[in-house]
């Protein structure tokens, strides 16, 4: 993400400045889209979080250290919004009775693409964030690690944990990779 | 071709990397719409702050131990 940003702009917005907020949002917004619309893949789903998450940074923005990076901060906090994005989905997919992770019919005679996005789909949130974005956008674990605010261990067993979840659930449709 | 990559190269044709354009339209007016539709303090917030200073009214020790976290 960019990061050239203005110390007395950053100020300002900590501050509450909607001027220096507005000029922030157009620095970051493309960034902040496609981090999110990596996670969420889905354009709509990606602009609602992408929304949400610069309200919260605008909620949180006492909170925000303006010597520090505002990339890292706000990549941070959409990343937490996808995340909820995922889990909305996944509970809206659940009460409308069509959650793949429960309901998808065998898959005999489907194709092989379409059930490992049968399986994709069915990972769960925090397994399938990471997943999307080392495993297919294959961003580095660094770079994850400090979106998820977690260690780079963490990221690594969860996406070991992911890959053998896919695996298992390829298994459970039939496939055996 | 090891397992772990057979199944990324599958998982890949079959959930490509996205390549982003950036929003269709502009989400600034939505933004700003939220932030003056949306209280900056939730009820949670509230209920957390009023249960903190009811707490510190009967058990004024508490203090302390909130000083200690700060």
């Amino acid at each position: 993400m960019p990061d050239e940003v203005d110390g007395d702009l950053l100020e300002r917005f900590a501050h509450g400045d909607q001027d220096a907020f507005e000029s922030l949002f157009r620095q970051f917004e493309h960034e902040v889209y496609g981090w999110i619309l990596r996670i969420v893949r889905d354009a709509n789903a990606a602009e609602d979080a992408l929304v949400e998450a610069f309200w919260r940074a605008y909620r949180g923005r006492a909170r925000f250290d303006s010597s520090r990076s505002f990339g890292a901060w706000m990549r941070r906090i959409a990343t937490n919004a996808a995340l909820d994005q995922l889990r909305v989905a996944r509970r809206d997919a659940l009460r409308l009775g069509n959650d793949t992770s429960r309901s998808a019919p065998a898959p005999a005679s489907d194709s092989l693409r379409e059930s490992i996005q049968i399986a994709f789909g069915r990972l769960p949130p925090k397994l399938h964030i990471v997943a999307a974005l080392a495993l297919i956008e294959e961003q580095s674990y660094a770079e994850i690690a400090e979106a998820l605010d977690l260690p780079i261990g963490t990221v690594k067993s969860r996406v070991f944990r992911a890959t053998r979840a896919l695996r298992e659930e390829l298994a459970r449709l039939g496939i055996r990779v | 071709m090891t397992e772990d990559t057979r199944l990324l190269a599958l998982l890949r044709s079959a959930v490509p990397p996205v390549v982003t354009a950036g929003p269709s339209r502009d989400l600034w007016p939505l933004v700003v719409k939220q932030s003056q539709e949306r209280p900056e303090w939730s009820w949670l917030d509230v209920g957390l702050a009023a249960g903190v200073i009811i707490a510190l009214l009967i058990w004024p020790e508490l203090l302390m131990l909130l000083a200690y976290h700060f």
